[in-house]
């Protein structure tokens, strides 16, 4: 009897160590609160107002979402939010207040380029994550490792899903480009993106390296669009952002021109279909996320960022989210996620060890499943998935592929 | 004549961006003369002048928004500018006078900004548009294609900048506004009140600036907070190469920079734009201060 | 310190430097609202030298502001003929020619800005400001000072007192733009990235508001003003997005209320009277 039960006994010492090694139980780490500070640099005065205040509602509706769930591991997040004022100066001052004053974890943002420009090799000096929230320069974040990411998808990555698309659908053989010659991204868009995506396809580009040009909210579009009614192309392809965009392709049909238009991503913002009317159909586009998308993860964000917005600089530029808030809202995900994958214990002493554990996880960071956002590659881009859209209708619908 | 054929010849490109930039000029020229008469009637220039054509621009489009007609926004958004620019006088020159002579110009500096801030609070920082139809009436005009806003703009331009120039050469308060930009105090011993000869050229000033904002919101279809600062200097530009203090001058400067701008994006690209304008004003204010059409001052 | 006020700091030294640079043109009675392109030509010139042709930072700087100083005087010597306004408006027109310039310039990036420069740091930039300080103090105590304040008074009695007027003016600007030069290398070093946008008009008008608001008859306005307004918009971060219209009000009141400046003339008389007396105590 006896011999039967220490049999039993160490059976089941054996099969219990046997589970244990193969499902490891897993051990709570401990966190120190009392809360998880995470800082946002976006602008909230300056041209970029609107889009930074959706930014900073769009990061706060994810912490709303994890607060609720009951933070991480019984701590709460708490964000810290400084202004940036779409200046360089200001920006490295708030992130300098951040870093040092907050002692947050790590940064969300900022927003622009040329402000990245300075706030990503600071970063580096101070040894602390930014996550940027929009920002195309090409090779700035190759430029500034290891501290500096940028939770946006270069355009040359979208372009050319989308000048796939668009020779598909009418048979564009040669084309002309029309550029911004003043906003970096559309510069860089309509000078550096296009012509390769468009050669890459076998399109002719009438334009050479000498696009039709113009400057960033031109209050008229006359010259250049005569200029681009006289090359007679099959399409037009534009680096542009939305309102220009508008305003070049409603001047284009005024003067005559049949011929469509496409552009990457800034066009789908600044409510082109809405206020284009029949001028703007069957005008192509790409981006990583938009309003019409109906994912589970996409809804919950939608639903998180407009009850916040109902409380956060509440105004109507803030009350619809587009696509910067979603890099936002995914960023402090991602931060979650590293805190919890590199057992960030958030303790004082260990600011600075924390801070490299998160720089680290976002480095590897290749499977992350967000709202619009798969992680980063090795320069500290951002990977993510490119829809295709066209304007049908009055609203941007997606390309069937 | 039948339309001809793409693509483009030469002249017909040519007279087409001549149209497009007389459109444009008119614009400008509506700026340059708000700042000439400021600046001949004080010798000082009001940098936010700029900022109230974008305040004019605002407030039609808000007022359309509403539902008021066009023609009567734009005569509301005329009177709101004119009387943004009578608080500026009375802010930021009025109580200077006393002070260095550049005080009023960085005061207007330092209302510009806060105009600026504001105009993003209240109406946001991404560009807006008015509503309005995109489809506007189109006359073939020879070889050029004209639209029924070119004609409402110029023509708007043309009778505004007519009717301040024969209302300062033939009516009695005109020749008091002279007589004070020739020489404040002998004015008021004539018996011109002052105050009230500069409350006045403010309002204009104001009022064609706003005018000139809401024509270009109109037709040139986009409006930021941040469209003074550029507009402004262009006036600025306009004027000195017209000649300062010189309501002509002004007409036709504006005219001239609409022409040369638009000329060198059809035929170099929109990045050398500022620095020939610029560059331009550089070179007349050291060689020919007085612009084309000025007097030689002292 | 915190990295955060060290931040404000470094940032508020160049724009004491700026400051400074403006007053310097002032004391002839000019004022020039385009020192943002000499910044720029310091800048651009500096960090090209120690990015792309590996000069240490300090020679840059130097070779930086001595380029932006030729240029100073190149354009100084058509420019000082103009007279009060036309002149503002010509600095300006400078100003915007060298910002538009840079712009398009392919070989400092253009459009793309510059990147790149490293070096500046607090201890450098506040030893080019306490250089300069102690210049100004010294410059305003000798005869040269006297003149200048001759000069600034009344341009014609100066001329009969025997003063050269001409030089001295382009001396002074001269001296300006080698200022400015010295603030926009620091900038570039300190910044890590430079482009156009970063020098325009603003930046200039903003440097003469420091002078005059701080009291433009001594270089010590200059100082002050520059540190008061460059804390300023970093005290008002509590305003949130009010935060920069309410910086334009305060420099509305600011003039209408104290057009004069902080220290004002009889300010500075009385100080330097005190301080006269602290001397004559201590050694008698």
């Amino acid at each position: 009897m006896r011999r039967r039960k220490s049999i039993t006994i160490t059976l089941f010492v054996f099969v219990l160590a046997y589970v244990l090694a193969i499902h490891p139980v897993p051990v709570a780490q401990a966190l120190e609160g009392p809360e998880i500070k995470i800082g946002v640099a976006v602008c909230i005065t300056g041209h970029g107002a609107n889009v930074g205040k959706r930014e900073a509602i769009g990061a706060q509706a994810a912490v709303d979402v994890i607060n609720a769930q009951g933070g991480v591991n019984g701590v709460p997040l708490k964000l810290y939010i400084e202004d940036t004022a779409s200046n360089p100066q200001e920006a490295v001052n708030a992130v300098r207040k951040l870093a040092g004053d907050h002692k947050v974890l790590g940064i969300v943002g900022p927003h622009y380029s040329s402000v990245g420009e300075t706030t990503f090799p600071l970063g580096n000096q101070l040894r602390i994550i930014q996550i940027a929230v929009a920002s195309s320069k090409p090779g700035l974040a190759a430029a500034n490792r290891p501290y500096a990411f940028r939770n946006t998808l270069t355009e040359d990555k979208i372009a050319g899903a989308v000048v796939r698309e668009f020779k598909k659908r009418y048979g564009i053989q040669k084309v002309a480009i029309i550029t911004d010659i003043k906003d970096a991204v559309s510069r860089s868009v309509g000078t550096k993106v296009l012509p390769p995506a468009f050669k890459g396809q076998g399109i002719e580009v009438m334009t050479g390296d000498k696009p039709v040009t113009y400057q960033t909210n031109d209050t008229q579009f006359r010259a250049q669009i005569t200029k681009l009614k006289a090359m007679n192309p099959d399409g037009v392809g534009m680096g542009a952002l939305g309102p220009d965009a508008l305003n070049i392709i409603t001047e284009a049909r005024r003067q005559g021109m049949k011929q469509p238009f496409m552009s990457t991503a800034p066009i789908m913002e600044g409510e082109v279909p809405e206020l284009g009317g029949k001028a703007v159909l069957g005008t192509f586009s790409g981006t990583i996320w938009h309003l019409s998308m109906v994912t589970p993860a996409s809804k919950k964000f939608v639903e998180a960022y407009k009850n916040r917005a109902k409380t956060m600089y509440t105004s109507k530029y803030t009350e619809t989210p587009d696509y910067y808030p979603v890099n936002a809202y995914d960023a402090v995900f991602m931060i979650v996620e590293g805190i919890k994958a590199m057992c960030v214990s958030n303790s004082a002493g260990d600011l600075q060890m924390d801070r490299d554990k998160l720089m680290y996880y976002m480095a590897a960071l290749r499977d992350f499943n967000g709202v619009a956002s798969r992680g980063f590659n090795c320069v500290g881009d951002g990977v993510k998935d490119v829809h295709v859209f066209e304007i049908k209708g009055g609203h941007w619908v997606p390309i069937k592929k | 004549m039948p339309p001809h054929p793409y693509p483009y010849s030469e002249p017909r490109m040519f007279l087409q961006q001549l149209v497009n930039g007389v459109t444009l000029g008119s614009t400008y020229s509506l700026i340059a003369i708000g700042f000439t008469l400021v600046l001949g009637l004080l010798n000082m220039l009001n940098i936010a002048h700029g900022d109230i054509f974008m305040f004019g621009a605002f407030l039609g489009l808000s007022l359309a928004m509403l539902g008021i007609p066009l023609y009567l926004a734009l005569i509301l958004a005329m009177l709101g500018a004119g009387i943004l620019a009578i608080i500026i006088e009375r802010l930021c020159f009025r109580p200077l006078r006393k002070a260095h002579f550049l005080m009023p110009l960085l005061s207007t500096i330092a209302f510009g900004i806060l105009l600026q801030n504001v105009a993003t609070q209240i109406w946001g920082s991404e560009p807006s548009r008015y509503p309005q139809t995109t489809e506007v009436a189109q006359f073939q005009l020879g070889p050029v294609l004209v639209s029924s806003i070119d004609i409402l703009i110029v023509a708007i331009s043309i009778f505004l900048m007519l009717g301040i120039d024969q209302f300062v050469r033939r009516t009695r308060f005109g020749r008091a506004m002279r007589a004070t930009s020739e020489k404040a105090q002998t004015a008021s011993l004539l018996g011109v009140d002052i105050n009230r000869v500069i409350i006045f050229t403010f309002f204009t000033s104001g009022a064609l600036a706003g005018v000139a904002g809401v024509l270009t919101a109109l037709v040139y279809l986009q409006i930021t907070p941040f469209i003074g600062i550029r507009q402004g200097l262009i006036g600025m530009v306009a004027m000195v190469i017209g000649g300062v203090g010189n309501l002509r001058g002004a007409m036709i400067g504006g005219l001239m920079i609409g022409i040369i701008e638009v000329m060198n994006d059809a035929y170099f690209t929109a990045s050398y734009r500022d620095i020939i304008l610029f560059g331009l004003f550089l070179i007349f204010i050291v060689f020919k201060p007085e612009g084309l059409f000025g007097k030689k001052e002292p | 310190m915190s990295v955060y006020t060290q931040g404000v700091v470094a940032l508020m030294g160049i724009n004491i430097l700026m400051a400074l640079s403006v007053y310097a043109i002032i004391m002839t009675d000019q004022v020039s609202l385009g020192n943002a392109g000499f910044m720029a030509i310091g800048a651009y010139t500096s960090a090209y030298l120690t990015v792309k042709m590996g000069m240490p930072i300090f020679p840059a700087l130097i070779i930086g502001a001595l380029t932006s100083s030729v240029i100073g005087l190149l354009i100084g010597i058509p420019l000082l003929r103009l007279e009060g306004l036309y002149f503002v408006m010509g600095t300006f027109g400078f100003g915007e020619v060298v910002r538009t310039f840079f712009m398009n310039f392919e070989p400092t990036g253009g459009a793309y800005g510059f990147r790149g420069p490293v070096g500046a740091t607090l201890p450098m930039i506040y030893g080019f400001v306490l250089v300069l300080i102690l210049f100004f103090w010294l410059l305003g105590h000798s005869r040269l000072g006297r003149s200048l304040d001759a000069l600034r008074d009344d341009h014609e009695v100066a001329r009969t007192i025997g003063l050269n007027v001409t030089v001295l003016k382009l001396g002074l600007f001269w001296l300006g733009s080698f200022i400015a030069g010295i603030a926009g290398g620091l900038y570039a070093h300190y910044m890590f990235y430079i482009e156009s946008g970063n020098f325009h008009i603003l930046v200039s008008a903003m440097a003469i508001l420091y002078v005059i608001l701080g009291g433009m008859y001594t270089f010590w306005g200059a100082v002050l003003g520059a540190v008061i307004f460059s804390i300023l918009p970093e005290a008002l971060r509590f305003m949130e997005d009010w935060r920069l219209s309410l910086y334009g009000a305060v420099l509305v009141l600011m003039m209408i209320f104290r057009p004069s400046g902080i220290i004002s003339r009889q300010i500075v008389r009385n100080t330097e009277d005190w301080i006269g007396g602290i001397f004559r105590k201590a050694s008698a």
